[in-house]
């Protein structure tokens, strides 16, 4: 009776193989010996094979594929669920404006522009000094001098804004 | 000083590639244990599968700080566990709801197994009623508990390889055990008293 209920007692460890070789003979021996012990252990194994039954998936869903493919993929391991936003908005005209304008060649383009607008500006201009005399139009006096000045072939008409003082040698 | 910067590139994607080969091989190999164990904790296929991917990011993130002192399977083990117990935390005074087992128990009864008489205990847990008690009396343990009792029963761990996964003493892990198979006896004596 008492070697019973100790054998009860280690039927667990016995199911789960961590009672000591020494006692598993001395266990066995008695179950040979007790058949409601036996019936016991049976029912044990019986309950247990149900409760793990009762535990257990069904299957495993995920592929090894889908695992590699979370973690180490494009696909990120926990996708957003509901509607995908874009990392990055489109660019507008100012933007597409800035990327395109602010690269070398267009802004050696732009530059080349206004020095060419410079040049026509002032060539004629560039002429008249070159010895061709001009014809004093008009001379307004005032707190400043302002002469307009035309060439006898260009058919050019500079206004020259003089201050005082520097008449003589702007005529 | 263009060569050198290609060869660590070089060298740099071929450590990569390594590290996504071992990877595929540890997947391979854990996959299955891993969503089983996430699987017979939570009790729930959903959570079973985003704990499973959670676990094997964690694998691969810390796959080069890995040194070795306990086995693979140990390690990866105390991963899914202590992931386990922290999503069960955080769901703490949530309801658990029973309707996956409910649906499990409405396709097996789809299928071709219609059980009119008992045979035998084993072919009872396909009735709904006893999985469900089953999973019933289950979540009535604490995290700790549950997944002392996967280790141990579903994963066939030993006492000492549960005590290294769960950081604790030999004789913590078996009187959880206890505990547990107490608990769940006291629960499911009724049930098995049908089932005879």
């Amino acid at each position: 009776m008492r070697r019973c209920r100790k054998t009860q007692k280690e039927m667990e460890r016995y199911l789960d193989g961590e009672l000591l070789p020494e006692k598993v003979r001395v266990f066995e021996a008695h179950l040979r010996a007790c058949p409601k012990c036996r019936k016991e252990l049976e029912t044990k194994r019986e309950q247990r094979r149900l409760r793990i039954h009762g535990l257990i998936p069904e299957e495993v869903p995920l592929t090894t594929e889908d695992i590699i493919a979370a973690v180490c993929g494009d696909v990120p391991a926990r996708q957003p669920r509901g509607e995908v936003i874009p990392l990055a908005t489109p660019p507008g005209w100012w933007e597409k404006f800035r990327s395109f304008a602010f690269r070398p060649a267009p802004a050696i383009a732009f530059a080349l522009c206004i020095v060419a607008l410079g040049l026509s500006l002032f060539l004629p201009f560039g002429i008249l000094k070159n010895g061709e005399p001009g014809i004093v139009i008009e001379n307004i006096q005032s707190s400043s001098s302002v002469v307009i000045f035309q060439s006898e072939h260009a058919d050019t008409t500079l206004i020259w804004i003089v201050p005082n003082g520097e008449d003589q040698e702007a005529t | 000083m263009f060569k050198s910067n290609k060869k660590i590139v070089q060298s740099e994607r071929a450590a990569e590639d390594r590290n996504v080969w071992e990877f595929r091989k540890v997947v391979e190999n854990y996959r299955q244990r891993v969503y089983q164990t996430a699987y017979g904790i939570v009790q729930n296929a959903e959570d079973a599968k985003d704990i499973t991917q959670e676990v094997f990011l964690k694998v691969f993130e810390k796959m080069d700080t890995f040194e070795g002192k306990s086995s693979l399977s140990t390690w990866i083990y105390r991963i899914t566990v202590n992931t386990c117990i922290d999503m069960l935390r955080k769901r703490k005074g949530m309801s658990v709801s029973l309707d996956e087992g409910i649906d499990y128990d409405r396709r097996m009864e789809g299928n071709s197994v219609q059980i009119s008489r008992i045979d035998s205990p084993f072919e009872a847990a396909y009735q709904g009623e006893i999985r469900k008690k089953i999973r019933e009396a289950f979540l009535k343990l604490s995290p700790e508990h549950r997944s002392t009792l996967v280790l141990r029963e579903i994963e066939g761990l030993s006492y000492q390889e549960i005590s290294d996964t769960m950081a604790c003493s030999l004789g913590t892990v078996m009187s959880r055990l206890h505990y547990a198979r107490k608990k769940m006896q006291k629960m499911l004596t009724p049930l098995w008293k049908e089932a005879r």
